[in-house]
């Protein structure tokens, strides 16, 4: 209670509350901003630490179902403030804020003498309460988007959902940077406040920050709670805020079970059905023991192209020939590359596609019988069909 | 305990804070803390602004080592054998019906690698001292094969080692006979140095796996290698390996990796301007959610099967097409088709949520863009203007401690 020497700022609830809200938030930022910036090694022993990205992910769900609880919590302690106790709304923003905050400014930089004399919040920390306020419904939006995606693509544009990521991340980042550097530098650093854990402030601090609240507690009345007119308020709130609050929590139900969103796949859809082993014919017996070969009707077109552009094809084709030879085609091998002609028919002796595979610093591809059969159809003038 | 004095610690920094002002050395220790702190914060931002490039790509095809000097020392010279097994059509029936060709080419075998280099029959035939032979202890055709296997690995040690890594060791100790040995791929007596060409290797591959050939000879891949002799797009073994071959059916990692092997292609540039095709395929996969989540995985926990689709789950594997295709499985008519594999209650704008492919830009992806920029500027200016500020009060306060101090220093001085 408010003794003479110090002043109650948060009761026990508003600091479980903001005890949770912390809780939730790191919880938040520390499973989110990995899954953003995953290619730093931060964020990788971050997760492995966690216990994998699906862990991590859980927890993430986990602690935004936390967060919009406290949501629907303080929704309904703002709004018990404001109707029961016909409390004042020292958190709402006005124009005063904005002018304190610039004489603050000036004050800082030596152009006036005087600091603004500020109330219950002073602007610092309405700036941050509004603040995670927009960003809390931002989160919120963009997270069922990305929670419930192809729930949101029944509605809106398929594109919104990449939006509503880049959306979460980049709140996310403003989020935790706004924390760590303005919320950090004013209740921890700048001036040590003890109130959201003891939840009392010093008389003289609150004399010193926040003068206007105590002139205006002075003037403040509120019925006693045994009052029949509390009691009518106390029923009319919690009925209506119990319809609110059962529509906000399905809401979050909505969130959590809309839809599951991916369901494994069948593993490489195209072999379905398919025989990994599937052997061509029964291994044939390998070629009969005599190279000699007779021409038997060979031409280019069966079977003397198909083996040129299936052996030597890779390094000479149309597209890559090497030495400027193409000898996926009989005009090609016919016109032949830097060397002369692969093929001169009539002429097996002679022809550089029988020279360069024998004794030649070439890859050999042909086996002697398959010489053999080239250099019989070459010796018949090498028919192209 | 140890929370008990966290407490009591505590309650000193309140006492302590109360009566900074009061003492020079207090003043002193509040300044170093906001210094400190200011810093911690400052390292932090840092740290978040920071942008990470994703790893290279890890090369697929092992280069093999060269191969060992032939052992020289030989009891038995080949013309000794070839006495006997230069006969035509010499054949052994073995007790299961089959017939095994004995008869070998001594033409073949000396344009060989191993008959060019010299190596004698009964180094890879080691159980052959002389004749009588000894007793075959082998059933079918196919057991001796893979006994002969054995053989290779006296010579190509780390080739065997690698072999044993893969799918077709595993797939054989596990008792499929049929699972690929040497001699399957390479040849037996007619091995030349030079390998396959990668037109033979996906021939080669047909002979035990028509159907999967059958497949990718009508993908954009296959078509191009079949047809066209295009030496430019994968054989199988660019995907699968060769030695520690591999696929998504024995091991879940293949699939979570397979993102790399298409990367491997699709990230170069040189290549890649020869079919005009865009490189940024892989950066803007990575950037989208698929991606995302593969990259962690990979990063985190690359053995563990995951649902997330790679580069195959949409495009297909061996029957992979064109994306202009109209039977291309990631065309724009039959995309929700593709979606509704893993999301069977995707409806039809639910494709869209994917950016296709594309960097958000002011045609592409507009709203995404245009969130993107938001952010770009609202986070360092709202950061930025808070650190500003409190710039301000450092300053403020700094100069009101200087006045105190003077101040006090005026008051003891006489």
């Amino acid at each position: 209670m408010n003794r003479p020497n110090r002043y109650l700022r948060f009761s026990l609830p508003r600091r479980i509350e903001h005890w949770l809200q912390t809780a939730s938030f790191t919880l938040l930022a520390i499973t989110g901003l990995p899954q953003r910036y995953m290619d730093s090694q931060i964020s990788q022993s971050l997760i492995t630490w966690l216990g994998g990205i699906e862990t991590v992910r859980i927890i993430h769900r986990i602690s935004a179902v936390l967060l919009m609880l406290l949501v629907v919590y303080h929704l309904g302690a703002a709004i018990y403030h404001w109707v029961v106790d016909r409390g004042r709304l020292t958190m709402l923003p006005s124009l005063v804020d904005l002018r304190a905050g610039w004489q603050t400014l000036r004050h800082n930089l030596g152009m006036i003498k005087e600091k603004p004399k500020q109330g219950f919040y002073t602007f610092e920390e309405k700036a941050e309460y509004w603040g995670l306020v927009w960003g809390t419904i931002i989160m919120i939006l963009t997270g069922f988007f990305l929670w419930n995606p192809i729930t949101a693509a029944r509605f809106l544009p398929g594109e919104w959902i990449p939006a509503a990521k880049a959306a979460h991340g980049g709140e996310a980042l403003l989020a935790v940077l706004f924390i760590l550097t303005w919320h950090f530098y004013h209740v921890l650093i700048r001036h040590y406040n003890p109130s959201m854990f003891t939840g009392y402030l010093s008389r003289k601090d609150m004399e010193k920050f926040h003068p206007l609240a105590i002139e205006q507690e002075a003037s403040k009345v509120s019925l006693p709670k045994n009052h029949p007119a509390y009691q009518r308020r106390r029923r009319v709130f919690f009925i209506a805020y119990g319809i609110l609050a059962t529509v906000m929590l399905g809401i979050i139900y909505l969130f959590v079970a809309a839809e599951q969103t991916a369901q494994s796949p069948e593993i490489i859809p195209d072999l379905q059905g398919i025989e990994i082993f599937s052997p061509l014919t029964p291994t044939p017996f390998p070629e009969a023991a005599s190279p000699l070969a007779v021409y038997q009707g060979e031409t280019w077109d069966e079977p003397i192209g198909e083996m040129h552009a299936s052996r030597c094809g890779d390094c000479h084709n149309i597209q890559n020939a090497q030495s400027n030879l193409d000898l996926t085609s009989y005009q090609g091998a016919l016109r032949g590359g830097d060397s002369g002609p692969a093929i001169i028919p009539g002429a097996s002796g002679v022809s550089l596609s029988i020279v360069w595979q024998t004794g030649h610093d070439h890859p050999g591809v042909w086996s002697p019988l398959e010489i053999a059969v080239i250099r019989a159809w070459i010796d018949n003038n090498a028919p192209e069909n | 305990m140890t929370s008990f004095a966290h407490l009591q610690h505590f309650n000193i920094n309140i006492t302590s804070n109360k009566m900074i002002g009061n003492s020079k050395f207090l003043a002193l220790k509040f300044n170093r803390l906001l210094i400190i702190s200011i810093a911690f914060i400052l390292v932090i931002i840092l740290l978040f602004f920071l942008q990470f490039n994703p790893s290279s790509a890890t090369p697929i095809l092992q280069t093999l080592p060269p191969t060992p000097e032939p052992m020289l020392a030989v009891e038995m010279g080949d013309d000794e054998c070839l006495e006997c097994h230069q006969t035509p059509d010499m054949i052994l029936p073995l007790s299961n019906g089959e017939q095994l060709y004995l008869t070998v080419n001594p033409d073949q075998y000396a344009f060989s690698i191993h008959g060019r280099e010299g190596y004698a029959c009964v180094q890879c035939h080691t159980d052959i001292t002389g004749f009588p032979h000894p007793e075959v202890d082998f059933e079918t055709a196919r057991e001796f094969s893979i006994q002969m296997a054995e053989s290779c690995a006296n010579c190509h040690p780390q080739e065997n080692e690698i072999y044993l890594e893969g799918d077709h060791a595993k797939t054989l100790q596990e008792g499929e006979e049929n699972s690929a040995v040497c001699s399957d791929c390479h040849g037996s007596h007619q091995i030349t140095e030079f390998g396959n060409t990668r037109y033979q290797v996906a021939k080669m591959c047909q002979q035990c796996h028509s159907e999967i050939y059958d497949v990718y000879r009508d993908s954009v891949h296959g078509a191009a290698l079949i047809e066209e002799y295009d030496s430019f797009v994968p054989t199988c073994v660019d995907c699968h390996s060769n030695h520690s071959n591999a696929g998504p059916e024995e091991r879940p990692e293949f699939h979570l990796g397979s993102i790399r092997i298409c990367a491997d292609c699709h990230t170069d540039d040189d290549l890649m301007n020869i079919y005009d095709i865009n490189t940024d395929v892989f950066d803007t996969y990575l950037a989208d959610f698929h991606g995302t989540t593969v990259a962690i995985f990979e990063r985190t926990s690359p053995d563990q099967p995951t649902n997330k689709a790679v580069c195959i789950d949409c495009h297909g594997a061996h029957d992979i097409r064109s994306p202009d295709d109209v039977q291309s499985s990631v065309i724009k008519q039959n995309l929700i088709t593709t979606c509704q594999r893993c999301h069977p209650e995707a409806t039809i704008n639910f494709p869209d949520s994917w950016l296709h492919h594309y960097t958000p830009d002011i045609e592409q992806n507009r709203i995404v863009f245009l969130v993107n920029l938001f952010y770009k500027i609202f986070v360092p200016g709202m950061v930025g203007g808070a650190l500003l500020f409190i710039l301000t009060y450092v300053w403020r306060d700094i100069k009101d401690k200087r006045n105190i101090v003077s101040v006090g220093g005026e008051n003891e001085s006489p």
